[in-house]
Protein backbone atom coordinates (compact mmCIF):
# COMPACT_ATOMS: atom_id res chain seq x y z
CA UNK A 1 0.00 0.00 0.00
CA UNK A 2 2.76 2.21 0.98
CA UNK A 3 4.53 1.88 -2.37
CA UNK A 4 1.05 3.54 -4.27
CA UNK A 5 0.91 6.24 -1.46
CA UNK A 6 2.69 9.30 -4.07
CA UNK A 7 0.52 8.14 -6.88
CA UNK A 8 -2.53 9.28 -4.81
CA UNK A 9 -1.48 12.99 -5.36
CA UNK A 10 -1.92 12.30 -9.07
CA UNK A 11 -5.16 10.30 -8.82
CA UNK A 12 -6.81 12.95 -7.16
CA UNK A 13 -5.59 15.27 -9.78
CA UNK A 14 -6.39 13.61 -12.82
CA UNK A 15 -9.59 13.00 -11.05
CA UNK A 16 -9.85 16.96 -10.41
CA UNK A 17 -9.40 17.37 -14.35
CA UNK A 18 -11.35 14.79 -15.73
CA UNK A 19 -14.39 16.39 -13.78
CA UNK A 20 -13.47 19.90 -14.56
CA UNK A 21 -15.28 20.17 -18.14
CA UNK A 22 -18.80 19.27 -15.65
CA UNK A 23 -17.70 21.85 -12.74
CA UNK A 24 -16.58 24.90 -15.34
CA UNK A 25 -19.55 27.26 -15.90
CA UNK A 26 -17.38 29.84 -17.71
CA UNK A 27 -16.68 28.72 -21.08
CA UNK A 28 -13.61 30.76 -21.33
CA UNK A 29 -12.04 28.78 -18.24
CA UNK A 30 -12.87 25.55 -20.62
CA UNK A 31 -10.56 27.20 -23.28
CA UNK A 32 -7.49 28.43 -20.72
CA UNK A 33 -7.51 24.78 -19.32
CA UNK A 34 -6.85 23.26 -22.68
CA UNK A 35 -4.08 25.82 -23.46
CA UNK A 36 -2.83 24.91 -20.31
CA UNK A 37 -3.02 20.90 -21.12
CA UNK A 38 -0.74 21.30 -24.22
CA UNK A 39 1.49 24.14 -22.61
CA UNK A 40 2.08 20.73 -19.72
CA UNK A 41 3.09 18.74 -22.88
CA UNK A 42 5.39 21.46 -23.89
CA UNK A 43 6.41 21.93 -20.32
CA UNK A 44 7.29 18.33 -19.91
CA UNK A 45 9.67 18.19 -23.16
CA UNK A 46 11.41 21.22 -22.20
CA UNK A 47 11.88 19.99 -18.26
CA UNK A 48 13.99 16.50 -20.43
CA UNK A 49 16.81 19.07 -21.81
CA UNK A 50 16.35 22.18 -19.10
CA UNK A 51 15.34 20.21 -15.84
CA UNK A 52 17.10 16.50 -16.03
CA UNK A 53 19.74 17.10 -18.37
CA UNK A 54 20.48 20.61 -17.39
CA UNK A 55 20.43 22.57 -20.80
CA UNK A 56 18.95 25.50 -21.20
CA UNK A 57 16.84 25.42 -24.28
CA UNK A 58 15.50 28.58 -26.07
CA UNK A 59 13.94 27.01 -29.00
CA UNK A 60 10.92 25.47 -27.76
CA UNK A 61 8.44 27.90 -28.71
CA UNK A 62 9.96 27.61 -32.41
CA UNK A 63 9.88 23.71 -32.34
CA UNK A 64 6.19 24.13 -31.30
CA UNK A 65 5.77 26.65 -34.39
CA UNK A 66 7.46 23.22 -36.68
CA UNK A 67 5.23 20.89 -35.29
CA UNK A 68 2.01 23.18 -36.07
CA UNK A 69 2.96 24.70 -39.37
CA UNK A 70 4.11 20.69 -39.94
CA UNK A 71 0.65 19.42 -39.52
CA UNK A 72 -1.60 22.20 -41.38
CA UNK A 73 0.48 22.41 -43.74
CA UNK A 74 0.74 18.80 -44.93
CA UNK A 75 -3.06 19.25 -44.39
CA UNK A 76 -3.55 21.69 -46.30
CA UNK A 77 -1.68 20.60 -49.37
CA UNK A 78 -1.56 16.95 -49.37
CA UNK A 79 -5.28 16.40 -47.71
CA UNK A 80 -3.89 14.12 -44.89
CA UNK A 81 -6.73 13.20 -42.51
CA UNK A 82 -6.31 15.05 -39.39
CA UNK A 83 -4.75 12.44 -37.40
CA UNK A 84 -2.21 11.54 -39.67
CA UNK A 85 -0.76 15.21 -39.99
CA UNK A 86 -0.72 15.66 -36.15
CA UNK A 87 1.04 12.13 -36.21
CA UNK A 88 3.83 13.53 -38.20
CA UNK A 89 4.07 17.16 -36.64
CA UNK A 90 6.59 15.30 -33.82
CA UNK A 91 8.48 13.62 -36.36
CA UNK A 92 8.99 16.47 -38.87
CA UNK A 93 9.73 18.49 -35.42
CA UNK A 94 12.74 15.69 -34.40
CA UNK A 95 14.16 15.89 -37.97
CA UNK A 96 14.34 19.75 -37.15
CA UNK A 97 16.13 18.75 -33.91
CA UNK A 98 18.57 16.12 -35.05
CA UNK A 99 20.02 18.87 -37.57
CA UNK A 100 19.98 21.78 -34.69
CA UNK A 101 20.70 19.68 -32.14
CA UNK A 102 23.74 18.08 -33.37
CA UNK A 103 25.84 21.32 -33.75
CA UNK A 104 24.01 22.83 -31.02
CA UNK A 105 25.21 20.42 -28.08
CA UNK A 106 28.93 21.05 -28.41
CA UNK A 107 28.84 24.28 -26.36
CA UNK A 108 27.42 24.09 -22.83
CA UNK A 109 25.96 26.71 -20.59
CA UNK A 110 25.03 30.46 -22.00
CA UNK A 111 26.32 29.57 -25.34
CA UNK A 112 23.78 26.80 -25.58
CA UNK A 113 21.17 29.01 -24.71
CA UNK A 114 22.40 31.57 -27.49
CA UNK A 115 22.54 28.77 -30.07
CA UNK A 116 19.19 27.58 -29.45
CA UNK A 117 17.85 31.37 -29.24
CA UNK A 118 19.26 31.62 -32.65
CA UNK A 119 17.23 29.11 -33.92
CA UNK A 120 14.26 29.86 -32.38
CA UNK A 121 14.90 33.75 -34.47
CA UNK A 122 15.36 31.61 -37.42
CA UNK A 123 12.64 29.93 -37.74
CA UNK A 124 10.06 32.74 -36.99
CA UNK A 125 12.10 34.60 -39.92
CA UNK A 126 11.50 31.86 -42.48
CA UNK A 127 7.63 31.63 -41.15
CA UNK A 128 7.11 35.18 -42.17
CA UNK A 129 9.32 35.65 -45.40
CA UNK A 130 8.47 32.22 -46.72
CA UNK A 131 5.14 33.48 -46.99
CA UNK A 132 4.15 31.35 -50.23
CA UNK A 133 3.55 28.64 -48.24
CA UNK A 134 3.21 30.02 -44.37
CA UNK A 135 0.83 33.09 -45.49
CA UNK A 136 3.31 35.11 -43.57
CA UNK A 137 2.57 37.16 -40.66
CA UNK A 138 -1.02 37.13 -41.64
CA UNK A 139 -1.01 33.96 -40.47
CA UNK A 140 -3.36 30.28 -41.81
CA UNK A 141 -6.81 30.48 -40.56
CA UNK A 142 -9.40 27.95 -40.92
CA UNK A 143 -7.21 25.07 -39.30
CA UNK A 144 -9.37 22.12 -39.43
CA UNK A 145 -10.36 21.02 -35.74
CA UNK A 146 -11.39 17.78 -34.60
CA UNK A 147 -14.97 16.80 -33.78
CA UNK A 148 -16.51 20.06 -35.23
CA UNK A 149 -14.62 22.00 -32.84
CA UNK A 150 -16.12 20.78 -29.68
CA UNK A 151 -14.54 22.07 -26.82
CA UNK A 152 -15.26 19.39 -24.40
CA UNK A 153 -14.13 16.74 -26.77
CA UNK A 154 -10.17 18.73 -26.96
CA UNK A 155 -10.15 19.06 -23.50
CA UNK A 156 -10.51 15.44 -22.99
CA UNK A 157 -7.85 14.93 -25.85
CA UNK A 158 -5.92 17.20 -24.48
CA UNK A 159 -6.26 15.69 -20.94
CA UNK A 160 -5.27 12.00 -22.35
CA UNK A 161 -2.40 13.00 -24.15
CA UNK A 162 -1.07 15.71 -21.54
CA UNK A 163 -1.18 12.78 -18.81
CA UNK A 164 0.33 10.07 -20.94
CA UNK A 165 3.80 12.17 -21.74
CA UNK A 166 3.88 13.44 -18.41
CA UNK A 167 3.95 9.27 -17.25
CA UNK A 168 6.36 8.53 -20.01
CA UNK A 169 8.68 11.88 -18.81
CA UNK A 170 8.39 10.28 -15.35
CA UNK A 171 9.18 6.41 -17.17
CA UNK A 172 12.37 8.13 -19.04
CA UNK A 173 13.25 9.96 -15.98
CA UNK A 174 14.01 6.46 -13.81
CA UNK A 175 15.39 4.59 -16.89
CA UNK A 176 19.05 4.04 -17.61
CA UNK A 177 18.96 6.88 -20.01
CA UNK A 178 17.44 9.03 -17.34
CA UNK A 179 20.09 8.22 -15.08
CA UNK A 180 22.70 9.01 -17.31
CA UNK A 181 20.53 12.07 -18.07
CA UNK A 182 21.05 13.73 -14.66
CA UNK A 183 24.32 12.72 -14.47
CA UNK A 184 25.26 14.85 -17.27
CA UNK A 185 23.66 17.39 -15.52
CA UNK A 186 25.49 17.01 -12.22
CA UNK A 187 28.70 16.51 -13.54
CA UNK A 188 29.35 15.82 -17.72
CA UNK A 189 32.90 15.82 -17.49
CA UNK A 190 32.73 13.07 -15.20
CA UNK A 191 30.07 11.16 -17.38
CA UNK A 192 32.76 10.98 -20.47
CA UNK A 193 35.31 10.08 -17.73
CA UNK A 194 33.05 6.54 -16.94
CA UNK A 195 32.77 6.46 -20.54
CA UNK A 196 29.72 7.02 -21.38
CA UNK A 197 28.87 9.01 -25.04
CA UNK A 198 27.77 11.62 -23.53
CA UNK A 199 26.32 13.48 -27.17
CA UNK A 200 24.07 10.78 -27.33
CA UNK A 201 22.29 10.94 -24.70
CA UNK A 202 22.05 14.64 -24.90
CA UNK A 203 21.09 14.44 -28.51
CA UNK A 204 18.35 12.15 -27.13
CA UNK A 205 16.90 14.45 -24.84
CA UNK A 206 17.00 17.47 -26.97
CA UNK A 207 14.61 15.49 -29.73
CA UNK A 208 12.24 14.11 -27.25
CA UNK A 209 11.80 17.55 -25.94
CA UNK A 210 11.43 18.90 -29.51
CA UNK A 211 8.66 16.14 -30.29
CA UNK A 212 7.01 17.02 -27.32
CA UNK A 213 6.71 20.61 -28.27
CA UNK A 214 6.09 19.46 -31.87
CA UNK A 215 3.06 17.51 -30.62
CA UNK A 216 1.95 20.25 -28.27
CA UNK A 217 2.21 22.79 -31.10
CA UNK A 218 0.19 20.78 -33.29
CA UNK A 219 -2.38 20.56 -30.91
CA UNK A 220 -2.28 24.35 -30.71
CA UNK A 221 -3.23 24.50 -34.43
CA UNK A 222 -6.20 22.45 -34.23
CA UNK A 223 -7.65 23.86 -31.50
CA UNK A 224 -7.79 27.26 -32.24
CA UNK A 225 -7.65 27.13 -35.55
CA UNK A 226 -5.74 29.79 -36.33
CA UNK A 227 -1.44 30.28 -36.37
CA UNK A 228 0.53 32.41 -37.31
CA UNK A 229 4.67 33.09 -36.69
CA UNK A 230 4.42 35.49 -34.01
CA UNK A 231 2.93 32.87 -31.41
CA UNK A 232 5.83 30.33 -31.75
CA UNK A 233 8.66 33.46 -30.73
CA UNK A 234 11.25 33.54 -27.77
CA UNK A 235 8.48 34.83 -25.60
CA UNK A 236 6.53 32.12 -25.96
CA UNK A 237 9.88 29.94 -25.66
CA UNK A 238 10.91 31.52 -22.57
CA UNK A 239 7.31 30.80 -20.80
CA UNK A 240 8.15 27.03 -21.20
CA UNK A 241 11.54 27.78 -19.37
CA UNK A 242 9.30 29.40 -16.60
CA UNK A 243 6.85 27.19 -16.32
CA UNK A 244 9.86 24.21 -15.90
CA UNK A 245 11.34 26.67 -13.22
CA UNK A 246 8.40 27.98 -11.56
CA UNK A 247 7.02 24.66 -10.87
CA UNK A 248 10.13 22.77 -10.30
CA UNK A 249 12.58 21.63 -12.57
CA UNK A 250 13.75 18.71 -12.59
CA UNK A 251 10.61 17.01 -11.17
CA UNK A 252 7.67 15.24 -12.85
CA UNK A 253 4.87 17.29 -11.41
CA UNK A 254 6.53 20.40 -11.32
CA UNK A 255 6.09 20.98 -15.03
CA UNK A 256 2.53 20.60 -14.98
CA UNK A 257 1.77 22.61 -12.59
CA UNK A 258 4.38 25.01 -13.74
CA UNK A 259 2.31 25.09 -17.17
CA UNK A 260 -0.82 26.14 -15.39
CA UNK A 261 0.19 29.18 -14.06
CA UNK A 262 1.95 30.55 -17.41
CA UNK A 263 -1.26 30.07 -18.60
CA UNK A 264 -3.67 31.22 -16.26
CA UNK A 265 -1.27 34.07 -14.04
CA UNK A 266 -1.54 36.81 -17.19
CA UNK A 267 -5.43 35.63 -17.11
CA UNK A 268 -5.74 36.19 -13.15
CA UNK A 269 -3.94 39.50 -13.43
CA UNK A 270 -6.04 41.08 -16.12
CA UNK A 271 -8.07 43.38 -12.62
CA UNK A 272 -4.56 45.01 -13.12
CA UNK A 273 -5.23 46.35 -16.62
CA UNK A 274 -2.24 47.54 -18.14
CA UNK A 275 -0.07 46.68 -15.29
CA UNK A 276 -1.21 43.18 -16.32
CA UNK A 277 1.87 41.98 -17.88
CA UNK A 278 4.20 44.56 -16.06
CA UNK A 279 3.18 42.27 -12.99
CA UNK A 280 3.00 39.34 -14.27
CA UNK A 281 6.61 39.84 -15.08
CA UNK A 282 7.62 40.66 -11.67
CA UNK A 283 6.08 38.36 -10.28
CA UNK A 284 8.15 36.04 -12.29
CA UNK A 285 11.43 37.54 -11.26
CA UNK A 286 10.61 37.65 -7.78
CA UNK A 287 9.66 33.70 -8.50
CA UNK A 288 13.01 32.95 -9.84
CA UNK A 289 14.85 34.73 -7.50
CA UNK A 290 13.31 33.33 -4.46
CA UNK A 291 11.79 29.98 -5.06
CA UNK A 292 14.54 28.74 -7.57
CA UNK A 293 13.55 25.50 -6.85
CA UNK A 294 9.98 26.05 -7.50
CA UNK A 295 6.72 25.18 -6.10
CA UNK A 296 7.51 21.32 -6.23
CA UNK A 297 10.40 21.76 -4.71
CA UNK A 298 9.36 23.72 -1.81
CA UNK A 299 6.57 21.46 -1.10
CA UNK A 300 8.90 18.63 -1.17
CA UNK A 301 10.98 20.32 1.30
CA UNK A 302 7.99 21.59 3.84
CA UNK A 303 7.03 17.36 3.62
CA UNK A 304 10.05 16.31 4.06
CA UNK A 305 10.72 18.78 7.26
CA UNK A 306 7.11 17.82 8.32
CA UNK A 307 8.06 13.86 8.23
CA UNK A 308 11.00 14.56 10.23
CA UNK A 309 8.86 16.49 13.32
CA UNK A 310 6.94 13.63 13.35
CA UNK A 311 9.59 11.26 13.85
CA UNK A 312 11.09 13.01 16.44
CA UNK A 313 8.25 13.31 18.57
CA UNK A 314 7.45 9.55 17.84
CA UNK A 315 4.86 9.95 15.71
CA UNK B 1 51.64 -1.38 -22.49
CA UNK B 2 51.37 2.78 -22.84
CA UNK B 3 53.05 4.55 -25.71
CA UNK B 4 53.48 7.96 -25.95
CA UNK B 5 55.30 9.45 -28.99
CA UNK B 6 55.85 13.20 -29.82
CA UNK B 7 52.41 14.22 -28.95
CA UNK B 8 51.74 17.86 -29.46
CA UNK B 9 48.58 19.25 -27.99
CA UNK B 10 47.15 22.82 -28.83
CA UNK B 11 44.56 25.39 -27.16
CA UNK B 12 42.90 27.33 -30.39
CA UNK B 13 46.37 27.68 -31.84
CA UNK B 14 48.57 27.99 -28.89
CA UNK B 15 50.75 24.65 -28.54
CA UNK B 16 51.01 23.77 -24.54
CA UNK B 17 52.76 20.42 -24.93
CA UNK B 18 55.33 20.46 -27.55
CA UNK B 19 56.00 16.96 -28.75
CA UNK B 20 56.34 14.64 -25.56
CA UNK B 21 57.37 10.84 -25.22
CA UNK B 22 56.77 8.55 -22.85
CA UNK B 23 56.06 5.05 -22.24
CA UNK B 24 54.52 3.32 -19.35
CA UNK B 25 54.93 -0.61 -19.11
CA UNK B 26 52.56 -3.53 -17.28
CA UNK B 27 52.30 -3.03 -13.37
CA UNK B 28 54.75 0.19 -13.34
CA UNK B 29 53.81 3.70 -11.55
CA UNK B 30 54.75 6.63 -13.45
CA UNK B 31 54.79 10.27 -12.34
CA UNK B 32 54.80 13.18 -14.34
CA UNK B 33 55.83 16.32 -11.95
CA UNK B 34 55.96 19.59 -12.73
CA UNK B 35 55.28 23.01 -11.81
CA UNK B 36 51.71 24.35 -12.53
CA UNK B 37 51.23 24.95 -16.31
CA UNK B 38 54.00 22.66 -17.36
CA UNK B 39 51.96 20.12 -19.75
CA UNK B 40 51.15 17.25 -17.59
CA UNK B 41 47.67 17.66 -17.28
CA UNK B 42 47.10 18.22 -20.80
CA UNK B 43 49.51 15.38 -21.80
CA UNK B 44 46.77 13.39 -19.40
CA UNK B 45 43.77 14.55 -20.85
CA UNK B 46 45.23 14.01 -24.50
CA UNK B 47 46.11 10.72 -23.69
CA UNK B 48 42.34 9.60 -22.46
CA UNK B 49 40.55 11.66 -25.42
CA UNK B 50 39.33 14.62 -23.68
CA UNK B 51 41.42 17.18 -25.84
CA UNK B 52 42.61 16.37 -29.20
CA UNK B 53 46.34 15.70 -29.73
CA UNK B 54 47.52 18.01 -32.61
CA UNK B 55 50.43 15.91 -33.20
CA UNK B 56 52.21 12.65 -32.62
CA UNK B 57 50.59 9.33 -32.06
CA UNK B 58 49.44 7.57 -28.74
CA UNK B 59 49.02 3.69 -28.25
CA UNK B 60 47.49 1.61 -25.76
CA UNK B 61 48.53 -1.94 -26.00
CA UNK B 62 49.51 -1.86 -29.42
CA UNK B 63 46.48 -0.31 -30.50
CA UNK B 64 46.42 3.43 -32.01
CA UNK B 65 44.39 5.49 -29.59
CA UNK B 66 45.92 9.12 -30.76
CA UNK B 67 41.99 9.72 -32.67
CA UNK B 68 39.85 7.75 -30.03
CA UNK B 69 37.24 9.36 -28.56
CA UNK B 70 36.81 9.32 -25.00
CA UNK B 71 34.41 6.82 -24.35
CA UNK B 72 36.32 4.38 -26.58
CA UNK B 73 39.26 4.62 -24.94
CA UNK B 74 37.46 3.94 -21.50
CA UNK B 75 35.93 1.11 -23.10
CA UNK B 76 39.66 -0.24 -23.94
CA UNK B 77 41.03 0.03 -20.32
CA UNK B 78 41.88 3.06 -19.50
CA UNK B 79 39.99 4.87 -16.90
CA UNK B 80 40.88 8.67 -15.74
CA UNK B 81 40.23 9.86 -12.09
CA UNK B 82 39.89 13.62 -13.04
CA UNK B 83 41.37 16.30 -11.13
CA UNK B 84 39.10 17.93 -8.19
CA UNK B 85 37.43 15.05 -6.39
CA UNK B 86 35.20 14.50 -9.51
CA UNK B 87 31.90 12.90 -8.17
CA UNK B 88 27.95 12.91 -8.77
CA UNK B 89 27.20 15.28 -5.92
CA UNK B 90 23.36 14.46 -5.82
CA UNK B 91 23.66 10.88 -6.28
CA UNK B 92 25.01 8.37 -3.32
CA UNK B 93 28.20 7.12 -2.56
CA UNK B 94 26.68 3.22 -4.26
CA UNK B 95 25.34 5.14 -7.37
CA UNK B 96 28.50 6.88 -7.95
CA UNK B 97 30.23 3.30 -7.43
CA UNK B 98 27.51 2.04 -9.80
CA UNK B 99 28.25 4.97 -12.54
CA UNK B 100 32.13 3.98 -12.38
CA UNK B 101 31.58 0.16 -13.99
CA UNK B 102 28.85 1.31 -16.60
CA UNK B 103 31.19 0.07 -19.25
CA UNK B 104 31.02 -3.23 -17.74
CA UNK B 105 28.38 -6.36 -18.29
CA UNK B 106 29.77 -8.73 -16.21
CA UNK B 107 28.28 -10.35 -12.61
CA UNK B 108 31.16 -9.50 -10.85
CA UNK B 109 30.02 -5.97 -10.29
CA UNK B 110 28.50 -6.37 -7.10
CA UNK B 111 31.58 -8.39 -6.20
CA UNK B 112 33.99 -5.54 -6.65
CA UNK B 113 31.72 -3.22 -5.01
CA UNK B 114 31.77 -4.49 -1.90
CA UNK B 115 35.59 -5.42 -2.41
CA UNK B 116 35.58 -1.20 -2.98
CA UNK B 117 33.95 -0.69 0.21
CA UNK B 118 36.31 -3.20 1.99
CA UNK B 119 39.29 -1.14 0.87
CA UNK B 120 37.53 2.31 1.54
CA UNK B 121 35.16 1.71 5.01
CA UNK B 122 34.21 5.03 4.49
CA UNK B 123 32.50 4.37 1.42
CA UNK B 124 30.73 1.75 3.31
CA UNK B 125 29.41 3.79 6.19
CA UNK B 126 28.07 6.54 3.89
CA UNK B 127 27.04 4.66 1.18
CA UNK B 128 23.75 6.07 0.68
CA UNK B 129 24.37 9.66 1.57
CA UNK B 130 24.56 12.09 -0.90
CA UNK B 131 28.69 12.42 -2.74
CA UNK B 132 27.88 16.23 -2.24
CA UNK B 133 27.95 15.80 1.30
CA UNK B 134 31.29 14.24 1.56
CA UNK B 135 34.27 16.01 2.80
CA UNK B 136 37.07 16.56 0.83
CA UNK B 137 39.02 13.78 1.50
CA UNK B 138 36.06 11.23 1.52
CA UNK B 139 35.25 12.19 -2.52
CA UNK B 140 38.89 11.82 -3.42
CA UNK B 141 38.46 8.50 -2.18
CA UNK B 142 35.06 8.12 -3.48
CA UNK B 143 36.73 9.24 -7.03
CA UNK B 144 39.50 6.98 -6.85
CA UNK B 145 37.21 3.61 -5.80
CA UNK B 146 34.59 4.70 -8.72
CA UNK B 147 37.45 5.04 -11.36
CA UNK B 148 39.09 1.39 -9.96
CA UNK B 149 35.04 0.05 -10.39
CA UNK B 150 35.80 0.21 -14.52
CA UNK B 151 38.49 -2.41 -13.66
CA UNK B 152 40.84 -0.72 -15.73
CA UNK B 153 44.22 -2.14 -16.93
CA UNK B 154 45.75 1.66 -16.31
CA UNK B 155 44.57 4.10 -14.21
CA UNK B 156 45.45 7.81 -14.96
CA UNK B 157 45.43 9.84 -12.01
CA UNK B 158 44.90 13.89 -12.30
CA UNK B 159 46.29 15.87 -9.56
CA UNK B 160 45.01 13.87 -6.35
CA UNK B 161 46.63 15.65 -3.83
CA UNK B 162 45.06 18.94 -5.28
CA UNK B 163 43.29 21.16 -2.53
CA UNK B 164 43.49 18.51 0.10
CA UNK B 165 44.69 19.11 3.91
CA UNK B 166 48.42 17.86 4.24
CA UNK B 167 47.27 14.73 6.43
CA UNK B 168 44.39 13.88 3.48
CA UNK B 169 47.19 13.93 1.30
CA UNK B 170 49.24 11.81 2.61
CA UNK B 171 46.11 9.01 3.39
CA UNK B 172 45.37 9.52 -0.40
CA UNK B 173 49.20 8.40 -0.87
CA UNK B 174 48.65 6.13 1.04
CA UNK B 175 45.47 4.37 -0.83
CA UNK B 176 47.83 5.21 -4.35
CA UNK B 177 50.26 2.85 -2.84
CA UNK B 178 47.93 0.30 -1.66
CA UNK B 179 46.45 0.31 -5.40
CA UNK B 180 49.92 -0.32 -6.64
CA UNK B 181 50.66 -3.29 -4.35
CA UNK B 182 47.53 -5.11 -5.74
CA UNK B 183 49.87 -4.57 -9.22
CA UNK B 184 46.91 -1.86 -11.21
CA UNK B 185 49.69 0.11 -13.51
CA UNK B 186 49.41 3.41 -12.67
CA UNK B 187 49.83 6.95 -14.93
CA UNK B 188 50.16 9.99 -11.92
CA UNK B 189 50.10 13.75 -12.79
CA UNK B 190 50.99 15.43 -9.39
CA UNK B 191 52.52 18.57 -8.31
CA UNK B 192 53.55 17.12 -5.31
CA UNK B 193 56.61 16.34 -6.71
CA UNK B 194 57.95 15.07 -3.14
CA UNK B 195 54.74 12.44 -2.44
CA UNK B 196 54.91 11.43 -6.78
CA UNK B 197 58.43 10.59 -6.42
CA UNK B 198 57.91 8.63 -3.35
CA UNK B 199 54.94 6.59 -4.91
CA UNK B 200 56.04 6.09 -8.23
CA UNK B 201 59.24 3.76 -9.85
CA UNK B 202 59.85 6.14 -12.75
CA UNK B 203 59.06 9.54 -13.28
CA UNK B 204 59.14 12.28 -16.12
CA UNK B 205 60.05 16.09 -15.17
CA UNK B 206 57.89 18.58 -17.12
CA UNK B 207 59.03 22.18 -17.61
CA UNK B 208 57.73 24.46 -20.49
CA UNK B 209 55.47 21.79 -22.43
CA UNK B 210 58.50 20.07 -22.52
CA UNK B 211 60.11 16.30 -20.50
CA UNK B 212 63.07 17.79 -19.44
CA UNK B 213 64.47 14.89 -17.09
CA UNK B 214 63.28 11.42 -16.77
CA UNK B 215 64.22 8.40 -14.88
CA UNK B 216 64.32 6.26 -11.86
CA UNK B 217 62.32 8.10 -8.94
CA UNK B 218 65.03 7.75 -6.44
CA UNK B 219 67.55 9.08 -8.60
CA UNK B 220 65.25 12.56 -9.95
CA UNK B 221 64.49 12.69 -5.62
CA UNK B 222 68.12 13.16 -5.33
CA UNK B 223 69.05 15.16 -8.19
CA UNK B 224 70.61 18.40 -7.78
CA UNK B 225 68.34 20.45 -9.72
CA UNK B 226 65.25 18.84 -9.06
CA UNK B 227 65.86 19.01 -5.58
CA UNK B 228 66.39 22.65 -6.05
CA UNK B 229 63.55 23.97 -8.34
CA UNK B 230 60.94 21.25 -6.70
CA UNK B 231 61.40 19.53 -3.43
CA UNK B 232 62.38 22.81 -1.75
CA UNK B 233 66.02 22.02 -0.76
Amino acid sequence: MKRFLPLLPWLLALAVLALLPQLLTVKYYLHLSILALIWVVVAQGQNLIQGFTGYVSIVQAGFMGIGAYGSTLIGLHFQWPLWATIAMAPLITALFALATGYPSLRVKGHYFAIVTLAFNLIIVIVLVNYSELTKGEAGISNIPKPWGGSREAFYYLALVLAASLTLLAALISRSRVGEILLAIRQNEDLVAAVGIAAWKYKLFAFVVSAMYAGLGGALYAHFQGFINPEIFGVAQSLDAILAVILGGSGTIAGPAIGAFLVVFLPELLRFADSFRLILYGLILVLATIFMPIGIVGIAKAAFARIMRREARHGG
Amino acid sequence: MLNVRDLKVSYGGIEVVHGVSLDVAAGECVALIGANGAGKSSTLKAICGLVPASGGAISFEGRDITRASGHAIVRAGITMCPEGRQVFPQMSVIQNLRMGAYTRNDPEQEADLSRMMDMFPILRERQSQAAGKLSGGEQEMLAIARALMARPRICLFDEPSLGLAPKIVASVFETLARIKAMGMTILLVEQNSMMALGLADRAYLFEAGRIVMEGAAKDLKNHPDVMRAYLGH
